[in-house]
């Protein structure tokens, strides 16, 4: 097909496409109109039944926590996939750093990287009372390790984000989710039971398995995107002419 | 015996999948081999397991046991019909298939293969289990991501890499489908259990449930390859390594249908499922066209793995034939030639890469009478071509006789033949025609074309003088499972109870709901031993004629002269097979207004 007929039939079919659309949605229940039931019972039942204030991470980790199993691991095998696609990287990269920072680039980056750091740790491991949790708090972790990037040079980035370990803790992570739903099966109960003390509703330590499997996904998700990091730049950064 | 949990086939592969992946560089390649295989045959055990246990009634299983409350489901959950747990056991078996086929030989991309093999083993298992419409799609997610990255796998060429890039786009398309279908449901119902979703919808049958179902089964019959959903799969076959284009045929492209047929007769049974409704005849006119279009398609390809592909497609238009009419009789023959086909087909793709891995090539001109020594290969290769063509013993001719003979209206019946003896005849003729120009070097090299010059690696180091027992193990194997079903008495009843209760929308969600159930067995029909015989005959014989006329060049009658362009590079519908991933998605577009203003324009 040639690039006009392309565009042709794309608009011919997008015009259908928007045909079927507008039905669709003029059908739906009018705005600000919450049909289903279920909602409704999550926000009224979960802070009793699981002790946690964060409903929508109850319901990620707890009531459909099969899918938040599923969805971790799709991000486990996305970056397996990266890995297996860009396992040899060309060698015409475009990108090439020579010299380091700054002193005054340096002190900033390590000051922001502690700041980040614990505010990723609050995250990850405060999801079951306000909101947050294991996946942004990884996402946070990860982003501010990409400060040595910036700060330092590649290589030490390299260095720390390529080391066999991080593999090791993002299969760790992911593993870690599938190992605490099996475990329900010790009190012969069904996979991802939540069977750990709930505590006191607004403690640190409560909830369950919902913080357990929280700390998991922060854990495999910040090892993800250091990996992903490390990938990327490997495919555009030359390493030749770098340093100090 | 005991039924073991419903958890443990997805769990398990997940557990074992992050160990190898984490400690990749640690294990020697012998161990992760070791360690993949044992899991497959583990959880091959664990799916027979469920599928003896879900034999008398569906087992249901709710995940962090949030058992419904009154008719709101709360949580996720299971619900193992036999169809489901069969489909899980054949995901097992291939996989195990493709371990035992690759087992040291195989680039294993720095011994990524094996994980990803499993995180694909168990979102299928997943996928064919599951009662819940967002867990559905999320298996869905996790199957296409392991797919596309296993699709790349031989990434020091271009061609994988943009096969896996046009299959991840159309495939993300389709993604982008299901999940409006399921928020146009959630709207409406605020449920997503399919149970309890197909117990609020009841027999409601306006706008909003056709444009849901519009979008819910464009999304799924572009992963089944339904044409004009079809075209990335050629580009995603022809470049993957064999083990993975085992799994693609075998069975990842019937799960599309499979999940067509569960969201329908489970949400819409009372709706769209009504005898002669336009969702009927909508699918009639897909499968129609997929099986034209892809038995032309696969005459026209001189590169193996691309001939195997269109056979796929063709062959996946006429199951979609038998999920259209859609009787406990046409579900029953969709369920036997599903099987057969898997079988078939993976047997067809390991003996292709039986030919890869010795003469180091895929293109019928390039590998001209160079097959001549390999007898056994050889074979094996025309056994499953006549079996594509569904000659008894092979079960794809009982399957066909099924699903015919469900059809009453005589129009109809008339019609659901002639497609199937095309698709027999074409596919059939395009294998027997590779094995006549390659096995026998009859004729001359054949016309080439451009795709059949993509260059792909071989799965192995070099060229191998032998070939392990191992590797021609599981092709003989599949080979003569593909007769199973017609010569085990036993599997045609089985094959009748699973279609039943896989249609019957009432015992389904009675089982969620945890209500009583009477089920009463019918008894099953008998497949005409003496019509199929004749079928497949004719079939055949139409495919060894077809076969001749382009290798040896026959000349045609006045009036057919055309037809010579079939195998030339001149063909149109060769032309619309452009790789450019652009024209993938409007095709896609065009098929999902094509699928929607069907469903709603048609009485």
């Amino acid at each position: 097909m040639s690039g006009a007929w392309r565009i042709r039939i794309f608009f011919l079919a997008a015009a259908g496409f928007a045909c079927l659309y507008f039905l669709a949605v003029r059908n739906l229940p009018p705005w600000g109109h919450y049909r289903g039931p279920y909602g409704d019972v999550m926000a009224t039942s979960s802070v009793f039944q699981r002790h946690t204030t964060d409903v929508v991470n109850a319901i990620d980790y707890d009531y459909r926590g099969f899918d938040t199993l599923g969805e971790e691991f799709i991000l486990f095998t996305s970056v397996l996939g990266v890995m297996l696609l860009l396992r040899d990287p060309e060698k015409n990269k475009g990108i090439s750093r020579t010299g380091n920072m700054g002193q005054a680039t340096r002190f900033g980056a390590a000051g922001s990287y502690a700041a980040l750091l614990v505010f990723g740790l609050y995250m990850t491991t405060h999801g079951q009372l306000t909101p947050g949790g294991g996946f942004q708090g990884g996402v946070i972790l990860a982003t501010a390790s990409m400060l040595i990037y910036i700060a330092e040079d590649f290589r030490v980035f390299k260095r720390i984000t390529s080391h066999p370990i991080v593999e090791a803790l993002d299969a760790l992570g992911a593993a870690g989710y599938a190992a605490i739903g099996l475990s329900a099966f010790l009190f012969s109960a069904p996979f991802l039971t939540n069977w750990m003390p709930l505590g006191k509703t607004g403690d640190v330590f409560s909830s369950g398995t919902i913080a357990a499997i929280s700390a998991c996904v922060g854990l495999e998700v910040t090892a993800a995107f250091l990996m992903l990091g490390y990938t990327y730049l490997e495919e555009i950064v030359s390493e030749t002419g770098e340093g100090g | 015996m005991i039924t073991p949990s419903p958890a443990l086939p997805i769990a398990v592969p997940l557990v074992a999948a992050a160990f190898l992946a984490g400690l990749r560089k640690f294990l020697r390649r012998w161990l992760a081999d070791l360690i993949a295989t044992a899991t497959a045959a583990a959880n091959l055990w664990l799916c027979a397991a469920l599928l003896r246990g879900s034999w008398h009634s569906n087992i249901v299983y709710w995940f962090g046991n949030w058992f419904p409350r009154g008719r709101i489901v709360v949580g996720i959950g299971f619900e193992v019909d036999p169809v489901g747990a069969g489909l899980a056991t054949l995901a097992c078996l291939l996989t195990l298939l493709g371990f035992i086929y690759s087992w040291r030989i195989t680039d294993s991309g720095r011994d990524l293969f094996q994980p990803l093999m499993l995180i694909f083993m168990a979102a299928m298992c997943g996928f064919a289990m599951t009662a819940d419409l967002f867990n559905l799609f999320v298996f869905f997610e996790l199957m296409s991501t392991a797919a596309f990255a296993l699709c790349g796998l031989k990434t020091h060429e271009p061609a994988p890499l943009q096969g896996a890039f046009n299959f991840a786009v159309t495939n993300t398309v389709g993604a982008f489908l299901i999940l409006t279908g399921i928020a146009l449901v959630y709207a409406v119902t605020g449920a997503l259990n399919m149970a309890q979703i197909g117990f609020l919808l009841g027999s409601r049958h306006d706008l909003l449930v056709i444009a849901a179902a519009a979008f819910l089964c464009s999304g799924f019959l572009i992963k089944a390859a339904i044409a004009p959903f079809h075209f990335w799969l050629p580009d995603a076959h022809s470049v993957a390594p064999t083990p993975v284009c085992v799994l693609f045929s075998g069975l990842m492209v019937e799960l599309g249908a499979f999940a067509v047929l569960r969201m329908t007769s489970v949400m819409f049974g009372q709706s769209l499922l009504q005898p002669h409704s336009a969702f009927r005849s909508t699918l009639l006119l897909l499968g129609s066209l997929t099986v034209v279009w892809g038995g032309l398609m696969c005459f026209a390809e001189h590169h193996l793995k691309r001939v195997l592909a269109f056979s796929t497609i063709s062959h996946g238009g006429a199951m979609l034939l038998g999920v259209a009419i859609g009787t406990p009789a046409a579900i029953t023959g969709w369920l036997t030639y599903l099987f057969a086909h898997a079988m078939a087909k993976a047997g067809l793709f390991f003996t292709a890469g039986i030919l890869l891995h010795r003469l180091q090539s895929m293109s019928e001109p390039q590998l001209f009478k160079r097959g001549r020594s390999l007898r056994f290969t050889a074979a094996l290769w025309l056994l499953g071509g006549i079996a594509l063509a569904a000659l008894p013993p092979f079960g794809l001719s009982n399957g066909e006789d099924l699903i015919e003979s469900a059809t009453h209206a005589h129009a109809l019946h008339l019609w659901v033949t002639l497609m199937f003896f095309f698709t027999s005849a074409m596919t059939g003729a395009a294998v027997l025609r590779v094995g006549m120009r390659v096995f026998f070097g009859l004729g001359d090299a054949g016309p080439a074309d451009r795709a059949a010059q993509i260059d792909e690696a071989p799965d192995g180091p070099e060229e191998q003088h032998r070939i392990p027992a191992r590797m021609f193990l599981p092709a003989a194997l599949c080979i003569a499972l593909s007769a199973a079903p017609a010569c085990i008495p036993g599997f045609g009843r089985w094959f009748f109870n699973a279609a039943h209760r896989f249609l019957a929308q009432s015992l389904y969600i009675a089982r969620i709901y945890a209500q009583p159930t009477h089920y009463v067995l019918p008894s099953a029909p008998h497949s005409d031993l003496g019509s199929t015989l004749m079928h497949g005959a004719i079939a055949v014989v139409c495919a060894l004629l077809l076969a001749s006329w382009a290798v040896f060049h026959l000349a045609l009658p006045r009036g057919f002269r055309g037809a010579t362009h079939l195998e030339g590079p001149m063909f149109p519908l060769r032309k619309l097979q452009s790789g450019h991933p652009g024209d993938y998605v409007v095709w896609c577009m065009v098929g999902f207004v094509l699928l929607g203003g069907c469903l709603f324009l048609l009485p």
